[in-house]
């Protein structure tokens, strides 16, 4: 179980990504995490013991095959699931053992998520979208509203507030999504593909947005097997079979 | 946040128009009926306590019992309606009544279905009925059994359109029997109450109904006018006590007044009610089944979007409180459709019975509150599920 980076609170990487070397404590940390799922009769160790630590303004890429763990490893860092053994620090707090009403709170207000296919509301317009964690988040109707519309306007979009989901083009879609993962200022962005259902060029331009938010001092994961898109990163770290190879 | 998720609802509901609909009808009629049975209701009894007010409070009528064995049957004489008269105290006026339907006729003119009464001279004096021209039938035309008869004012209207009918003969006949009748008098026009159609009707003595029409055993009914100023209904308690008094058998007559036609009325509204009640009572619950299916499969369809909301931090509370809204929002909204189409149905009715239109807000409040109870109960279990929702397991859902 070698941890070949255990380099914490330090941007260990200064590629493309432009990450901000930035003093005090890392924003995730990772520590011998594992995760098991029972499937029927058998058991899967999705993940193995695995230790890691993302320091802010850092876009790090997290690769592998599929059934390699990334995905499990994405969920546990998103809160969206917990681990089975290790601890887990999201912007110095521990998550691993809360309830679902507390682990809410943390995706409300230190995480933003932005997924392959988006996952905007259809039936609501791009504001509301954007607005969304902010309702959940208890802030006032003309907070949110004005809020929301910074957040599409620092993504490019201030023209397309009225507009349905379905009305915009796949890299406008991707952007709303990323509006709405920025407008609650998370410490962390969570992003799973993010450009896997974008052309090159695109995907490209959300990768540069990315690299961006990153300058500003949050910490942006994309989870990937596109070898192009982890290039773009500062950081790479692989998994394969539920265990970290950097 | 409440805002936000009715609204939530309200876009839900336009993008499944039929299905939300057909989801609704369970409420839309169990809520319709609420409203209808209690505005029905209510006029039904304003009505009916206007009509008996109308109707003549002062008079009291009393009918043989048909199932009555024939010993005390006997016993509703003629002459009883004397005895009734000078031991009842507050009875004014008392007039045997018989009763058939018959045709009359005067040469072409034709009045089908008219109720040829055998009454008493003192019947006028009970309802107070006025003559329009010549005069009611006396006690002498009874004694000797008189062919003579006294039109309503329909029926004259029909048999004399453009003569004058006093001095003419009508004949009254049915199967079996046909009769001459001499016209001596015009009767005034009146509203019909408690069974009485004064202007469809020919009045003829008593006596003469029962020699010359139709052979009468007993007094089938007696009509009673009361002194002015008694209190009827305890006249009625007595002429109740009489009655027992001589038949010893409570079932063997019935004493008909306003008063005990209106309890019969609130007794049958009564019924009515309950039944309707519990109509109300089985749309709601088959309605709030459905809705709890429909919710089901809202959260089952939506799954995606349970978990998006999740991720973006949605908490349990939350998302039950979106679906609970949702269900509740739905009822209401069938709530409000059923509120419309029962308001609807009741003035229809009664326009066509001509009741009084009397909608109550405490029956309104009662739906709204019917409703939203249906979709607070039925959608618990739905919104419950939802929030218990893994995370990554709604998102991976496709």
């Amino acid at each position: 179980m070698s941890e070949p980076n255990a380099a914490p609170g330090a941007a260990n990487a200064a590629g493309a990504g432009q990450a901000v070397g930035q003093a005090g404590p890392p924003v995730v940390s990772v520590q011998e995490v594992t995760k098991e799922y029972r499937m029927g009769e058998t058991i899967v160790h999705a993940l193995r013991g695995v230790s890691l630590q993302v320091a802010a303004g850092e876009l790090l890429a997290i690769m592998g095959p599929s059934g390699s763990g990334k995905s499990t490893l994405m969920h546990l860092m998103g809160c969206l699931d917990t681990p089975t053994a290790g601890q887990l620090f999201l912007d110095g707090v521990e998550v691993a053992g809360l309830d679902e009403e507390r682990l809410a709170g943390i995706r409300n207000r230190k995480i933003g998520f932005v997924f392959q296919q988006f996952n905007l509301l259809a039936r609501i317009t791009v504001r509301e979208n954007v607005m969304t964690p902010l309702m959940y988040g208890g802030a006032g109707p003309r907070e949110r509203r004005e809020r929301a519309e910074e957040a599409l306007e620092r993504v490019g979009l201030s023209d397309r507030l009225a507009h349905r989901p379905a009305e915009l083009s796949g890299g406008q879609r991707q952007r709303v999504a990323i509006a709405r993962a920025l407008v609650t200022h998370p410490a962390l962005i969570l992003a799973d593909e993010p450009t896997g259902a974008l052309d090159t060029e695109t995907g490209r331009a959300i990768l540069e947005l990315f690299a961006a938010i990153c300058v500003e001092g949050k910490t942006v994961i994309v989870v990937t097997h596109d070898p192009q898109v982890a290039a773009f990163c500062g950081r790479r770290i692989r998994l394969r079979d539920g265990l970290m190879e950097e | 946040m409440f805002w936000e998720n009715v609204r939530m609802a309200l876009r839900e509901f336009a993008g499944n128009r039929l299905r939300t609909f057909l989801s609704l009808l369970g409420i839309v009629i169990g809520i319709g009926s609420v409203i209808s049975i209690t505005t029905l209701g209510q006029s039904a009894t304003a009505s009916v306590q206007k009509q008996v007010a109308q109707g003549g409070l002062e008079t009291i009528m009393v009918f043989s019992g048909r199932d009555a064995a024939k010993e005390v049957r006997r016993l509703f004489t003629v002459e009883l309606g004397e005895r009734l008269k000078s031991e009842v105290p507050g009875i004014r006026e008392v007039s045997p009544v018989a009763q058939a339907g018959y045709y009359l006729k005067n040469g072409q003119d034709t009045y089908e279905n008219a109720t040829v009464l055998g009454v008493q001279a003192s019947f006028p004096g009970i309802y107070s009925y006025q003559s329009s021209s010549g005069s009611f039938l006396s006690e002498e035309d009874g004694e000797k059994r008189r062919s003579v008869v006294v039109l309503g004012a329909e029926v004259a209207s029909v048999l004399f359109p453009d003569e004058e009918a006093l001095g003419r003969y009508v004949r009254i006949y049915r199967k079996g029997v046909a009769r001459s009748f001499k016209v001596i008098g015009v009767m005034k026009e009146k509203t019909g109450t408690m069974g009485m159609d004064f202007d469809g009707s020919a009045f003829i003595p008593y006596e003469t109904y029962s020699a010359r029409l139709e052979r009468l055993e007993n007094v089938q009914r007696y009509a009673m006018g009361t002194a002015g100023g008694v209190d009827v209904l305890k006249v009625a308690e007595k002429v109740e006590e009489f009655f027992t008094k001589l038949t010893g058998n409570e079932d063997s007559f019935r004493v008909m007044s306003p008063s005990t036609i209106a309890e019969m009325f609130t007794n049958v509204t009564k019924t009515l009610n309950l039944f309707l009640t519990g109509v109300a009572a089985i749309s709601l619950v088959v309605g709030g089944i459905g809705i709890m299916n429909i919710m089901l499969v809202s959260v089952a369809e939506r799954t995606k979007e349970i978990g998006i909301r999740k991720a973006l931090g949605a908490s349990p509370k939350a998302i039950r409180g979106q679906f609970l809204t949702e269900a509740v929002t739905l009822t209401l909204v069938g709530g409000l459709v059923g509120m419309a189409l029962g308001t609807a149905l009741s003035f229809l009715a009664t326009a066509l019975l001509n009741w009084s239109f009397a909608p109550q807000a405490a029956s309104y409040a009662l739906a709204v509150a019917c409703s939203s109870a249906v979709g607070i109960f039925f959608g618990l279990y739905p919104a419950a599920r939802a929030a218990r929702l893994q995370p990554v397991e709604a998102l991976a859902f496709e």
